[in-house]
């Protein structure tokens, strides 16, 4: 032990650059302790190591849930409005939390509504990116069977557009309905709809899988 | 497999529309996506810019190769790390006001876009430096590659913030001045990248003098004007003193 | 090539946020902080010392000494916006110009750490700083007026004008004072 701390006498005090650099990493040793406790995975843990500063606002939040599988790339023709129709759902829902309202949906309940709905917007992407890539091949081969495998598939992409479409007029028609609670206090009707918009998204994703299924065979 | 996938689709989006790795469905969902996706774009910025450096020290070989692949992504990273805050101040001030997990998510997607754009360059790079050119041209071509990869990779950070501000020309230029700046002064800070053909290697050099007073002094031996050049230390890392006169 | 993201701009809105105690507090943390970094890349030590508060007395002097002639003159000239809505617009500009002198600090801090270079650094962040001190103030002072008259007058630019050229001038005064006090005593840089 004395032996150790006259060692350390003789080696003097450390180079002001490695002090420096032994602090960087231990604030990044500190802050991905903290990202750990609260439970985010250990590829955002280990990336605090390194980058602290950038993961500093993720300091004392929860992890994400779910992935991003299914939304990247998808480039979803309704991408945005999606984005828009649930961002107003949730002001609509803090909005009656800040009037003294209980939470109505919870933001799981919401994050996972969202997340269908981009799916089923990337499905749709999909096919549309493969009807695109057909269409060269349409015009060298000429083949009935072909043909008719796109006209379905067209027709499934219609469907499950318009079904689509639906749930986001089932969105808008379900802020007005928290405008209503706000004002009313009626929660009945807002649970009622979201449990329909909910059942419709999940149908949307059965049919789809029906109807592409179809095309393929 | 579905992991690599992801990375994989990562990477397709990042050099095709880097955008769609941006949500603006509020700050909850921003700090999700950083929370998925940081350890992703890390992980590409490092293996990009590695395999960049590796191509750089190819021109040396040896305990070069290794050298240079550590320090290149410390290269993307450290004006990044450093510059952000500036970054964010004056988009504040002409009326953008950013939070900062959006900013940290806009610039770990340039970062890496750069890398991989870096990485994808390496092999023209690699051809060239494998004829083996003159020092100052294989510092040139270098900085070449920089410039060609890290234009993209700028845009990409300016094009990823929000839209809106009013005065956003005069933020986009101090960004990009900031960004530079600092790129430039780390690119000398973790010298040498390019060593000649037979001299020492060494991971570092001694923190002395700087990148602008070090521009200068080429640019007058350029002209012919061989003064000589002291690269003293400075600053509260800077070591011992040397005076290096290049004839 | 990228396509634009089509992304909603927060919702700030000029003159729509009272000015905050806490953030002009916070402003001023940032001004001091750029002038630590640069004493921090100092040599000796006096001057290092100095150079603390040296930003915060050029940007506090100027605004301190230019915002009492802008409100005189604005309403002596009969302009629209009231006194108060000024003195707001222009605390809202030095909570930017702090918030910018902050981010600026770490940018200065690693060239005093790395090099010489600390001196020209502050000099050139100082010079940013009052760059969108003036560009805030201006576009804060517009949107005051706006809301006061449903037209801005040609008069209230031509005021604008002078009273930036007053400022930067008081700016460049004191900033030869505080660095004649800042090097006075510690001998060169």
């Amino acid at each position: 032990m004395i032996g150790a701390a006259l060692l350390l006498a003789e080696l003097g005090p450390p180079p002001l650059w490695a002090t420096l650099a032994l602090g960087y990493l231990g604030a990044g040793a500190a802050i991905a302790w903290q990202l750990g406790r609260k439970g985010h995975g250990l590829g955002t843990v280990t990336s605090a190591l390194a980058c602290w500063p950038l993961l500093l606002g993720l300091v004392g939040r929860p992890p994400p849930r779910g992935d991003l599988r299914g939304e990247l790339g998808s480039g979803g023709p309704n991408h945005a409005r999606i984005d828009a129709c649930m961002r107003t759902l949730a002001e609509g829902l803090a909005e009656t939390i800040d009037a003294g309202g209980a939470e109505l949906i919870d933001a799981a309940q919401l994050a996972k509504l969202g997340t269908a709905l981009h799916r089923a917007d990337a499905r749709i992407a999909r096919v549309d990116r493969l009807l695109l890539d057909t269409e060269d091949q349409r015009a060298l081969v000429r083949d009935g069977s072909l043909e008719l495998g796109i006209a379905q598939l067209r027709g499934a992409r219609e469907h499950a557009e318009r079904e689509l479409e639906a749930v986001l007029t089932g969105l808008i028609q379900l802020r007005v309905q928290l405008g209503l609670f706000t004002l009313a206090g009626e929660s009945e009707p807002v649970r009622e709809r979201l449990a329909e918009l909910e059942a419709r998204v999940a149908a949307l994703a059965e049919l789809s899988s029906i109807e592409f299924a179809q095309v393929r065979s | 497999m579905a992991g690599q996938t992801t990375t994989l689709a990562v990477v397709g989006v990042l050099l095709r529309q880097p955008e769609q790795l941006l949500t603006d469905a509020g700050d909850e969902a921003e700090r999700d996506r950083l929370a998925l996706l940081a350890p992703q774009l890390l992980g590409i910025t490092l293996i990009g810019a590695a395999i960049f450096g590796l191509v750089i020290g190819s021109y040396r070989g040896d305990l070069q190769y290794l050298y240079a692949a550590l320090k290149t992504p410390a290269l993307l990273l450290l004006p990044v790390l450093i510059g952000l805050p500036a970054i964010r101040a004056v988009h504040g001030a002409c009326e953008l006001e950013i939070p900062w997990s959006r900013m940290a998510l806009a610039a770990l997607i340039a970062v890496a876009r750069t890398a991989v754009l870096a990485a994808a360059c390496g092999p023209v790079l690699w051809l060239y430096l494998s004829i083996q050119p003159d020092y100052h041209r294989a510092i040139l071509a270098l900085a070449g590659c920089l410039l060609l990869v890290g234009g993209p990779g700028l845009w990409t950070l300016i094009r990823a913030l929000p839209a809106g501000g009013r005065n956003r020309p005069l933020a986009t230029f101090a960004s990009l001045a900031v960004l530079g700046v600092l790129l430039a002064q780390s690119g000398w800070l973790l010298r040498p990248f390019v060593v000649r053909p037979r001299a020492e290697v060494s991971f570092l050099r001694p923190i002395e003098a700087d990148v602008f007073s070090s521009l200068a002094s080429t640019r007058r031996a350029a002209n012919g004007d061989y003064r000589g050049w002291e690269a003293r230390s400075g600053g509260l890392l800077g070591t011992r003193e040397i005076d290096e006169d290049p004839r | 090539m990228l396509a634009t993201t089509t992304l909603h701009p927060p919702p700030y809105e000029l003159g729509a946020t009272p000015v905050d105690s806490r953030a002009v507090l916070v402003a001023l943390l940032g001004l001091l902080a750029l002038g630590a970094a640069a004493g921090l890349g100092s040599p000796a030590f006096t001057p290092g010392l100095r150079l603390i508060p040296s930003v915060l007395l050029v940007e506090l002097a100027s605004l301190a000494l230019g915002s009492p002639a802008l409100i005189a003159a604005h309403q002596f000239m009969g302009l629209a916006a009231a006194p108060e809505a000024l003195a707001a617009a222009l605390g809202r500009a030095l909570i930017h110009a702090g918030r910018v002198a902050g981010g600026l600090a770490l940018i200065v801090l690693f060239f005093g750490a790395t090099t010489r270079l600390a001196a020209p650094m502050l000099l050139i962040a100082l010079a940013g700083v009052g760059v969108f001190t003036s560009v805030t103030a201006c576009a804060e002072l517009r949107a005051a007026e706006r809301r006061a008259a449903t037209v801005v007058a040609p008069m209230f630019s031509l005021l604008l004008l002078g009273w930036l050229s007053l400022s930067w001038l008081i700016a460049a005064r004191v900033g030869v004072d505080v660095a004649a006090w800042v090097f006075d005593f510690g001998g060169t840089w």
